[in-house]
């Protein structure tokens, strides 16, 4: 048995809805809200935090899609479209907002099971590629930082690099902080005497 | 060729025997009606020639003309009455042969309707898919609620099966109604058959099956589209499975060949069957017509236009005594 899902669930077709909160039901998931449009649809993953939302692209007021890019404008989110259209035009809005996956109907209970997995599996592995890119780029953002302070140790007290790197270190553990918050401190004050413009 | 009162032929011209296949000697002095025109069009030839015959020139009908190997050309003829010195006199008779026009013609008319029916269809069948998915969603939640009756269950078991069908007709008409776009490469297509028979696999249902190659497997390049060319394959083999009584055995045979002088490969497939009727036969390439019982009937109509498309030929092998074999010929180059 896969894992046990947070859902939301987006269809104006009352008996679709019923469907899919029946058959996600089945499959084992906890479906948190059904709804029928599209800001109905922002709002509820906005308010519940799901794990995953399986809607219907044409709706009144807000389509699935356009909902999709606004919800994971806020927080990513794997989407699921289940739609009767599969027309180039919206499979490209679709990629381009995000979707993670593409029904087309009319759609039984068994498609859901490796869409379902398959989509979370590899959101999973996105978000984790997501936050190792910004990691690296914050290390190398303090990277540089540090190598500025270096830099400028190495110039105003006249010493090679290990030794401005020595007092750069001597310095976090005396006020105890962080190498880079050591580094900040340095350029910080040199800022002070530089002359104003 | 000049056609004397009597209809007997006095000149036959050597494009005219090019044409036809017969010699001047052959048909000169024979009554041209009986000789070329198909027995349909022999009072409306008749008739035209008696006008032109009486001093009024004809200009312009269209008819058919039987060839010597059985082939009918389709003509434009123009005729008036000449008379030469000696006071003899016949009827020119100037045919100008305009099949390949008239096959262009048929085929634009063809690709128009179809363009036509692929944009009702498409629309048809995007909101069919929303009321498939209703009905679908329907039958789902019902079945749920009837786990427990079985008999009330078959009969869901037999909506599903019908809106399965349904589904199948309505995207099958799509697909064969929707303009072909191929994207043609360089292509074994010894490989390309046996890729669609590893997908038959599931159709084969445990169903024992025999598949053998034969011929000149020498060179089986040609520039297709890969995946219409095994779509090709597909509905035909697919028909041999489901044709077979008992083990089937499936023959490719691979030769090369010629499609109006440009290098071709001809395959053909032969099964085990029983073979086809002369309506089956006639009416097989037809949208819609079909023998299974679930079947679509667009399978071989789809096989088709997908070959014509590549300028190919599809044919059913008439001198086949057992089974169905379909012949086709694929031009080698784009």
């Amino acid at each position: 048995m896969a894992r046990s899902l947070k859902i939301v669930v987006a269809d104006d077709e009352p008996r679709m809805r019923a469907y899919l909160r029946e058959s996600l039901i089945d499959l084992g998931h906890d479906v948190v809200a059904v709804t029928a449009s599209g800001p109905e649809l922002v709002e509820a993953c906005r308010a519940l935090r799901p794990e995953l939302a399986v809607t219907d692209v044409k709706m009144p007021d807000l389509d699935g899609i356009e909902a999709t890019a606004e919800i994971c404008r806020e927080t990513p989110l794997p989407v699921v479209l289940v739609s009767a259209y599969h027309d180039q035009a919206t499979v490209e809005r679709a990629e381009a907002a995000g979707v993670m996956a593409y029904l087309v109907k009319p759609i039984v209970e068994a498609d859901l099971v490796p869409v379902i997995a398959l989509a979370i599996r590899r959101f999973d592995e996105l978000q984790a590629l997501r936050k190792e890119t910004a990691d690296l780029r914050q290390t190398l953002e303090e990277r540089k930082l540090i190598e500025r302070a270096k830099g400028l140790l190495m110039k105003t007290a006249g010493v090679d690099e290990a030794a401005a790197f020595h007092r750069l270190q001597k310095l976090a553990s005396q006020k105890s902080k962080k190498l880079i918050d050591a580094a900040r401190m340095v350029l910080a004050v040199e800022s002070v005497f530089q002359p104003q413009a | 060729m000049i056609v004397r009162e009597d209809r007997s032929i006095a000149y036959f011209s050597r494009f005219a025997e090019s044409l036809t296949g017969y010699s001047a000697e052959d048909v000169e002095n024979h009554d041209f009606c009986a000789t070329f025109v198909p027995p349909a069009q022999q009072s409306t030839f008749a008739r035209e020639f008696r006008s032109a015959w009486e001093g009024e020139p004809r200009g312009g009908f269209e008819g058919f003309v039987v060839c010597r190997d059985g082939t009918v050309r389709w003509m434009l003829w123009n005729a008036r009455r000449l008379e030469d010195e000696s006071g003899d006199s016949g009827v020119l008779a100037v045919g100008q042969d305009i099949t390949n026009l008239k096959r262009v013609q048929d085929q634009l008319l063809q690709t128009e309707r179809l363009a036509a029916i692929g944009q009702m269809v498409a629309g048809l069948a995007h909101e069919s898919r929303n009321a498939l998915q209703r009905s679908q969603a329907c039958l789902g939640m019902l079945a749920r609620r009837i786990k427990d009756q079985p008999e009330a269950l078959e009969f869901v078991a037999g909506i599903q099966q019908a809106q399965d069908d349904l589904y199948r007709l309505y995207e099958g008409v799509r697909g064969y109604t929707a303009p072909i776009r191929l994207k043609r490469e360089r292509c074994d297509l010894g490989e390309v058959i046996r890729e669609a028979w590893s997908q038959l696999d599931s159709s084969r249902r445990g169903h024992e099956a025999l598949f053998g190659e034969h011929g000149d497997r020498q060179d089986l390049a040609c520039d297709v589209d890969r995946f219409a060319a095994a779509q090709v394959f597909r509905n035909i083999l697919e028909n041999s499975l489901s044709a077979a009584r008992g083990i089937a055995k499936i023959d490719i045979t691979w030769s090369a060949s010629e499609l109006d002088q440009v290098p071709a490969l001809r395959v053909v497939l032969g099964d085990n069957g029983p073979g086809l009727n002369d309506e089956q036969r006639r009416r097989i390439f037809e949208p819609f017509y079909t023998t299974k019982t679930h079947g679509t009937g667009l399978g071989m109509a789809i096989s088709k236009r997908i070959v014509e498309a590549h300028g190919g030929r599809i044919a059913v092998d008439r001198c086949q005594a057992n089974g169905t074999s379909i012949v086709i010929d694929w031009p080698r180059r784009a």
